[in-house]
């Protein structure tokens, strides 16, 4: 082939280039430390190291999470271990408080600091780290336990305005005394008849008591009236020889404007008499029926003080927006002795006017056996604002039991693509259906009020070991979790480890070998150039003239 | 022969060996013009005229027969072909390196990026779905999300749009060189009409037809007088001294087509200008249509998870996490925005498979789990994820392809290049060889007519005396 000198210049171009190139490849490599940078330069290698570090990527996101997990498996751990402690603490005193040697005042001294324990526990079991509230199941934003029953009933001296501590009227026309509502967030007319039928129920059973054991004996004040109307009866006599019961009654009809007539008086009964008696209870007369079944002696059943209270629902047509309602109260972690007698007008939709009659029967109140009669109002949902008024502190001190306000959830985290962790301990969960470990403690807490020994050493010890063993199982569980998140982050840390290598095996070059790479085809270039020199030099033109 | 018809051998010497040292001037003068054939003097004896009871004639001298172009006229045709074929795989190369830049992979600035640390987020959401710091973090990386793939998107069109205007340009521009053609063919015809030689233009036709052939590939049909037709996808575009303009059409939705004077198509396979259609009609509008269908995917599944949560303000449900994208659309990673409902209050993000609950990140954890959901039949059943890394995977072995293409045009470009330089090229030392020749023979040529004059003086000046 004939070579001119353009073709050996142009070639000498080229293969400078080519060189150079490679040089430039080699040099790239080294100053990236990748193999390559670009889809064309290894298009499946890119797509490999691109999903690779995806994974690495989610890895390092599962292990933040995890951080999470654990954080809140620890704290779960650790408050159920503070938990346990207290529990420990408490079933000491139970058991100390069970001691034949103390007395009532002793054990109502203990009471105190069994009630500490129970604000620590109630403080564990609202545990919040960084403003969420661990045991709420999903409900983590608010406490999941709130102590009812609290309220703090303020009586405005001076107005008779029963106050809650936001100062949301309950009622008005109260006076000074030992009690508390039960529940005052009346919101509908619903939520009144549900109370009607309750405590209806509860004045079925005392109505067996106070005329002796088994007697079918009813008391029907003015069974046509339209009226509402209560009868309060007291034992005030006993003869057990003849079976003579003295009583003491005390009726109120109330009228629809919600005025009353009361009237008072006393009447005897025989037991193994007569067929049937008749009573006079205030406006009515009362047939007694059952007593010539009974024998005299069973009088025995009663004793001088006990009481009842009847309630007479007014016979209703349709349409007519009157009723009449009880409402029970309770003391001190609910041992319910109070009764409250209402009868109900509904003004409008909003208030409702309530009468009320009430005879305090709780064993530590002061004021035991008084009576108190009177009219309040009642407003459904929102309650006029009565700041401005002074307000005077109620008397007793509710220990309040801690009601659950969270879910059952359970929070799910996952921490593998795979795998799947509950992070938390629904309060459900952990202390128990129907706040099973606060039942116990309180059992605890109104066995020394009560100085109920009895019950101390027996029913409240039993269930704060079942208590006890309930959280040991929690612990165990979230132990068992914990021990998992644990194994799994140790996982992740050295899948990603070999993940790290497999990319770098992909994309990260050789050092050493591209040095000598990069070494050689330096030769190559240098070499060419050389020979590029020498052979661009020379034509024959040098050579002639 | 008189002694005078001497004269006459000595004088077409001179000018037969002036020729030759010409045109070896006009070789070296021309050694480094492109397209340059270099040219040889073909030099014949003279014989003496055929007189009956002549002399023994050894001739009458030398003359230039003609001045011939030295030429490969198969590895010039060869050096067209597949000089189409490297500019139709250079432009392919330019089109599949740019793209694969747009997307910045694996970069740590890319989309695959994005996507994973916007699954990451949810992750994260799904385990603390209470704190606001990981929600606007979620909301953060869904715009940066959006924002990357919609700047993707932009700068494709962006792109193919360039190179529409370079395709309009580059149809001009093999206009303009259609149009030296057929020029260059009717000066062909006119000189060979002359029976005169044409080296210089055939040598510029020749240039002309490579420029052309960079553009679109043509089938070129050579006549005798060295003029050429020249057809272009089954279409004549040169015939003679005519030339028949290209023009751009719209074809298609979005696409364009070159078509003749007459409004035909032109069925093209290489050269740059195939190249550009290809990128704007198929090439580009494929990236953009994959990107499409990552984000429908995309906005169709975290959507309909999330209208099924609640957020953590009030107990709406039924958010759309992305906007819809509308039925009419022409793109969805153009209409690729997070709601305006969660740009305006992270909080009505729906971590919660249930309302009212704040610590609920069941919704979230299933919308994280996307990244390994395959639904049968769409996206090639693969993930999302995967999915977007199979375009970036092919966007580079389209690139790598053409380079390879390109090189090996390239190669076979040179290969030609260099044959048919060795024929045409200029050699140096052969020119200074034969300027030596021609110099020496011309030196010949006058000693001999000197001697011959001096015959001829001696002849008057001895006879005369």
């Amino acid at each position: 082939m004939r070579i001119t000198h353009s073709m050996v210049s142009q070639n000498i171009n080229k293969n400078l280039q080519n060189n150079l190139k490679k040089l430039e490849f080699y040099g790239h490599q080294m100053s990236t430390g990748k193999k390559f940078t670009k889809p064309s330069h290894n298009p499946v290698g890119v797509g490999r190291v691109m999903g690779y570090s995806a994974s690495i990527d989610r890895n390092e996101q599962f292990r933040l999470n995890m951080n999470q997990s654990r954080g809140w498996l620890d704290n779960t751990e650790g408050s159920l271990r503070n938990g346990l402690d207290v529990m420990q603490r408490i079933r000491e005193l139970a058991i100390y408080g069970a001691n034949d040697s103390l007395t009532a005042e002793d054990r109502r001294a203990i009471a105190p600091e069994v009630l500490e324990f129970i604000d620590h526990l109630v403080g564990v079991a609202n545990t919040e780290s960084n403003g969420l509230y661990h045991f709420g199941g999903n409900q983590t934003l608010k406490a999941p336990y709130i102590r009812e029953n609290t309220y703090n009933i303020v009586v405005h001296e001076d107005s008779g305005i029963l106050n809650d501590e936001d100062h949301q009227v309950i009622a008005e026309g109260m006076q000074n005394g030992d009690y508390q509502l039960e529940q005052t967030s009346i919101e509908s007319a619903e939520d009144l008849d549900a109370r009607i039928e309750a405590s209806q129920q509860y004045l079925q059973g005392a109505a067996q008591s106070i005329f002796g054991k088994d007697t079918n004996a009813d008391v029907d004040p003015d069974p046509d009236s339209e009226f509402s109307s209560s009868v309060f009866l007291e034992v005030t006599g006993v003869d057990a020889d003849s079976g003579v019961v003295e009583y003491r009654y005390s009726s109120h009809q109330y009228d629809l404007n919600g005025d009353y007539e009361n009237k008072e008086g006393t009447f005897e009964l025989v037991y193994g008499g007569d067929e049937e008696q008749t009573v006079s209870i205030g406006n009515f007369d009362v047939d007694i029926s059952g007593l010539d079944e009974l024998d005299p002696s069973d009088v025995s059943n009663l004793t001088v003080g006990d009481r009842a209270i009847y309630n007479k629902e007014p016979s209703r047509t349709d349409g007519e927006t009157y009723d009449q309602i009880t409402l029970s109260g309770e003391h001190r972690g609910g041992n319910s002795e109070n009764i409250y007698v209402f009868s109900e007008g509904v003004l409008n939709d909003q208030e409702v006017e309530l009468h009320y009659h009430s005879l305090d029967t709780f064993e530590r109140s002061p004021e035991k056996g008084a009576v108190y009669d009177g009219k309040l109002s009642l407003h459904y949902g929102t309650f006029e604002d009565q700041d401005d008024q002074p307000a005077s502190t109620f008397s007793y001190d509710s220990a309040g039991f801690p009601v659950y306000y969270g879910d059952d959830k359970d929070r799910i985290q996952e921490i593998s693509p795979h795998q799947q962790v509950i992070m938390n301990l629904s309060g459900k969960k952990a202390f128990g259906e129907n706040e099973q470990i606060f039942d116990a403690v309180f059992e605890v807490y109104n066995a020394l009020m009560d100085d109920d020994r009895e019950a101390l050493g027996d029913k409240a010890l039993e269930k704060m070991d079942a208590s006890v063993n309930h959280l040991l199982e929690q612990l165990a569980q979230v132990g068992a979790r914990s021990n998992r998140v644990e194994a799994m982050y140790d996982t992740l840390h050295s899948e990603n480890l070999f993940l790290r290598e497999v990319r770098s095996e992909i994309e990260d070059i050789d050092l050493a070998e591209v040095i000598t790479d990069f070494t050689m085809q330096e030769n190559a270039y240098r070499a060419a150039l050389a020979t590029a020199q020498r052979m661009l030099q020379p034509t024959l033109v040098d050579y002639m003239g | 022969m008189t002694i005078f018809g001497s004269f006459e051998i000595g004088r077409k010497a001179l000018r037969a060996q002036h020729k030759g040292m010409e045109v070896s001037g006009q070789n070296v003068a021309n050694a480094n013009t492109p397209g340059y054939s270099r040219q040889r003097t073909n030099l014949v004896s003279v014989e003496s005229p055929i007189v009956a009871n002549a002399d023994m004639a050894p001739g009458d001298g030398v003359r230039v027969s003609h001045v011939e172009r030295m030429y490969n006229e198969f590895y010039q045709a060869q050096v067209v072909n597949s000089g189409s074929y490297k500019a139709y795989w250079d432009m392919r190369r330019e089109t599949s390196i740019s793209a694969e830049s747009i997307f910045m992979e694996p970069d740590d600035y890319g989309i695959n990026k994005s996507l994973g640390e916007f699954f990451d987020t949810w992750q994260e959401l799904s385990s603390s779905p209470e704190e606001a710091a990981v929600r606007s973090g979620l909301r953060e990386n869904a715009v940066s999300l959006t924002a990357s793939v919609e700047d993707v998107y932009e700068r494709l069109e962006d792109m193919r749009l360039d190179k529409l205007d370079e395709l309009d340009m580059r149809v001009g521009e093999a206009n303009r060189v259609i149009d030296e053609i057929g020029e260059l063919n009717d000066k062909l015809r006119f000189v060979d009409a002359l029976d005169k030689d044409s080296n210089e233009m055939l040598d510029k036709l020749d240039l002309a037809i490579e420029e052309l052939s960079e553009l679109i590939d043509i089938q070129v049909y050579r006549k005798s007088s060295g003029a050429v037709d020249i057809f272009a996808g089954g279409q004549l575009i040169v015939q003679e001294d005519r030339a028949f303009h290209m023009e751009l059409e719209t074809a298609g939705e979005e696409g364009v087509e070159v078509v003749n004077h007459r409004g035909k198509a032109l069925n093209l396979t290489a050269g740059r200008i195939t190249g550009l259609t290809d990128a704007v009609n198929k090439d580009l509008p494929h990236i953009q249509e994959e990107l499409d269908k990552v984000v429908e995917a995309l906005v169709e599944e975290v959507n309909g998870l999330h209208r099924e949560g609640f957020g953590l303000d009030k107990q709406e449900g039924g958010i759309d996490f992305f906007e819809t994208i509308p039925e009419d659309a022409t793109s969805a990673a153009l209409n690729f925005r997070v709601s305006q409902d969660i740009l305006d209050d992270s909080s009505k993000i729906a971590a919660s498979a249930e309302p009212g609950e704040p610590g609920n990140g069941e919704i979230a954890l299933k919308i994280g789990q996307l990244r390994d959901y395959r639904e049968e039949g769409r996206l090639d059943s693969v993930s999302i994820e995967e999915y977007y890394r199979g375009l970036i995977t092919s966007m580079g072995v389209e690139a790598q392809e053409s380079e390879r293409m390109a090189e090996a045009f390239g190669r076979t470009k040179d290969e030609f290049e260099e044959l048919k330089s060795s024929a045409s090229g200029v050699n140096m030392d052969e020119e200074m060889l034969k300027m030596t020749e021609y110099q020496h023979a011309w030196n010949a040529a006058a000693r001999y007519l000197s001697t011959v004059d001096e015959m001829l003086t001696s002849l008057f000046t001895e006879l005369g005396r």
